[in-house]
């Protein structure tokens, strides 16, 4: 059974279009990542999927119910939308309690849920003296408050330092062990290679992949690393070896070629004939941020990406 | 939408609202009795502008220790709309409003409970404001030299008629600062909204048109204080008041229902 299910799902913010006609499912349990530079459509997609925003075109199901009407699901999702939010006065608990009588939750609930993200004992404090990492543990425990089969978190490990990161991870995979479908969205793709199992790419509001992580990488990871045996020879290689129709990724010091090991003898002939020795030629596995940088063919996420992308990400922040 | 009630209820014991909600309106009822108990001299005593003078006569009368409350009730209005539209603008500003949203999609509920928390709020506000010009009158009236005789005659009818009329005008303050925080989502311009209007609006409005002045809110909010004036009665200015109370409360409702949450 579908838990999300999107059909050419549009939202426009005037003439910008954050997300563009989006077909994707995505099945329950597990932790899904869903990963794509800064500006393209994530969070905006979050925003339809919780009934924040509205679509401009499209429909959008979750759990067999229409994103037009979010009270036949509220009740069975949660989410960390973007930075977590609360009264800074206010402690923890109250915080709390102040969101449990809005969805007619029992106080025993906020005390189990400040128990799992680690926050009891120290759940009479104001909020506004919690660190970063607390305030994300926080923005989860209120996620948590309706005891969802949905978790979304926009971003859970935003601004966090690594051992504020490692917390989070541990605690993302103690809910996903628990049965949870989670969403994780991240530009940081180490921790979704750690935390997920299946993957849902999207630039520019389009989705690029969605499956699952294994497959994605396994399909993308056949690759020679070559390294010619004068560095000043890599730009000639990397044109050379994409003149015979391989896929590249020029670097420092080695070229990587898209292709199957069995290639290896073919590269090293082409190479050979155009007179450049090889110190090593090697296959390589990829990383997700090399899959990630292939699919969406940018270093950073704010580079090369058409005005209405940009502008969208402007209008979210702004507004 | 009682669970959208006590949620908010839950919200409004911040010290920040209550000592600057609560405290400023109390603050302001008892400064303002000060005022004109102590500036009466013998003519007449002053208040705001845009304020009718008050004599001594006035405030010997049985219900004139509240009189300089009713010739304040201005700032009183700013103050309370000041605190309802923060009410509005503090949860776009901090997100807040995202988490609400989600916990209750019906956003006429949400928004509900947040006008009659605000309202019980308010009433508990002006509450303790009367009671505090209660408490302090006397000993500003013996200041003054403004006798008091004629105060202990139907005194409860008295003080329970002037918290009638405060309340009723301060909660129409309060509506328009609910549409005004909604409209503009930011506490800054409504609060200078509001004192541009009533200081500045209003006042040349009732240079220019002084036949008009009347049906414009900040009068007619004023008036229902005064429980009626020789302008216009208390009837009157209920109904006009209450008619830009109930269309400040659907637009604030349309507003909320059709906008997009991207705080």
């Amino acid at each position: 059974m579908s838990v999300i299910r999107t059909d050419k799902l549009t939202r426009r913010f005037g003439d910008v279009v954050a997300v563009r006609e989006l077909d994707l499912e995505i099945a329950g349990g597990g932790v899904v990542g869903l990963v794509g530079p800064n500006g393209s459509g994530k969070s905006t997609l979050i925003r339809l999927l919780l009934g924040l925003i509205r679509p401009t075109s499209g429909t959008a199901l979750v759990f067999d119910s229409a994103i037009s009407d979010p009270r036949q699901y509220a009740s069975r999702i949660g989410a960390l939308v973007e930075s977590p939010a609360f009264v800074p006065s206010l402690s923890a608990r109250t915080n709390l309690r102040s969101l449990a009588r809005l969805r007619g939750i029992s106080n025993a609930r906020v005390d189990e849920v400040l128990e799992v993200v680690g926050l009891r004992e120290r759940s009479k404090e104001p909020a506004k003296r919690f660190s970063l990492g607390m305030k994300q543990r926080l923005g989860i425990a209120a996620a948590l408050l309706p005891d969802p089969e949905l978790l979304i978190l926009d971003e859970p490990t935003n601004g966090l330092d690594p051992a504020g990161i490692v917390e989070i991870r541990e605690l993302l995979r103690g809910l996903g062990d628990e049965g949870r479908t989670l969403v994780v969205s991240s530009h940081l793709l180490s921790e979704i290679e750690a935390a997920c199992d299946t993957l849902a790419v999207v630039r520019y509001g389009e989705l690029l992949y969605s499956g699952p992580l294994s497959e994605l990488v396994a399909k993308s990871g056949e690759c020679i690393e070559t390294v010619p045996e004068r560095p000043q020879d890599v730009g000639r290689l990397g044109e050379l070896l994409a003149a015979k129709g391989w896929k590249t990724t020029v670097h420092d010091e080695d070229v990587r070629v898209s292709a199957p090991a069995s290639a290896s003898a073919d590269v090293n002939r082409a190479a050979a004939e155009a007179g450049i020795t090889l110190s090593a030629l090697r296959p390589h596995s990829i990383s997700l941020e090399e899959i990630f940088l292939r699919m969406t063919g940018e270093e950073s996420g704010d580079n090369g990406r058409p005005a209405d992308a940009q502008a969208a990400e402007k209008l979210e922040v702004v507004s | 939408m009682i669970r959208a009630i006590r949620c908010e209820l839950v919200r409004l014991k911040t010290p920040s609202l209550l000592l600057g909600g609560m405290g400023l309106i109390v603050f302001f009822s008892v400064l303002a009795t000060t005022i004109v108990f102590l500036t009466v001299g013998g003519e007449s005593a002053g208040g705001p502008p845009g304020t009718q003078r008050i004599t001594t006569q006035a405030l010997e009368a049985s219900d004139g220790m509240f009189a300089g409350l009713q010739n304040f009730v201005g700032m009183l209005g700013i103050v309370t709309l000041a605190m309802w539209a923060m009410a509005v603008t503090s949860d776009y500003s901090s997100g807040l409003i995202r988490l609400l949203v989600q916990a209750q999609p019906n956003r006429l509920q949400l928004l509900g409970g947040k006008v009659v928390a605000l309202t019980a709020f308010t009433c508990l506000s002006t509450l303790v404001a009367t009671i505090a010009v209660l408490v302090v009158s006397p000993g500003v009236a013996s200041l003054g030299d403004v006798s008091t005789n004629a105060w202990s005659s139907g005194l409860l009818g008295t003080a329970l008629e002037a918290y009638v009329q405060l309340t009723l005008c301060v909660l129409m303050w309060g509506v328009i600062g609910l549409l005004v925080g909604m409209l503009t989502r930011s506490a800054g311009i409504s609060i200078g909204i509001g004192i541009g209007y009533l200081m500045i609006f209003e006042g040349l409005a009732g240079m220019l048109f002084d036949s008009a002045q009347k049906w414009l809110p900040g009068s007619a909010f004023s008036v229902i204080a005064s429980g009626g004036s020789t302008d216009m009665a208390f009837g009157t200015a209920a109904f006009v008041a209450g008619a830009y109370a109930v269309g400040a409360l659907v637009l604030t409702a349309v507003t909320f229902r059709r906008r997009d949450i991207t705080a």
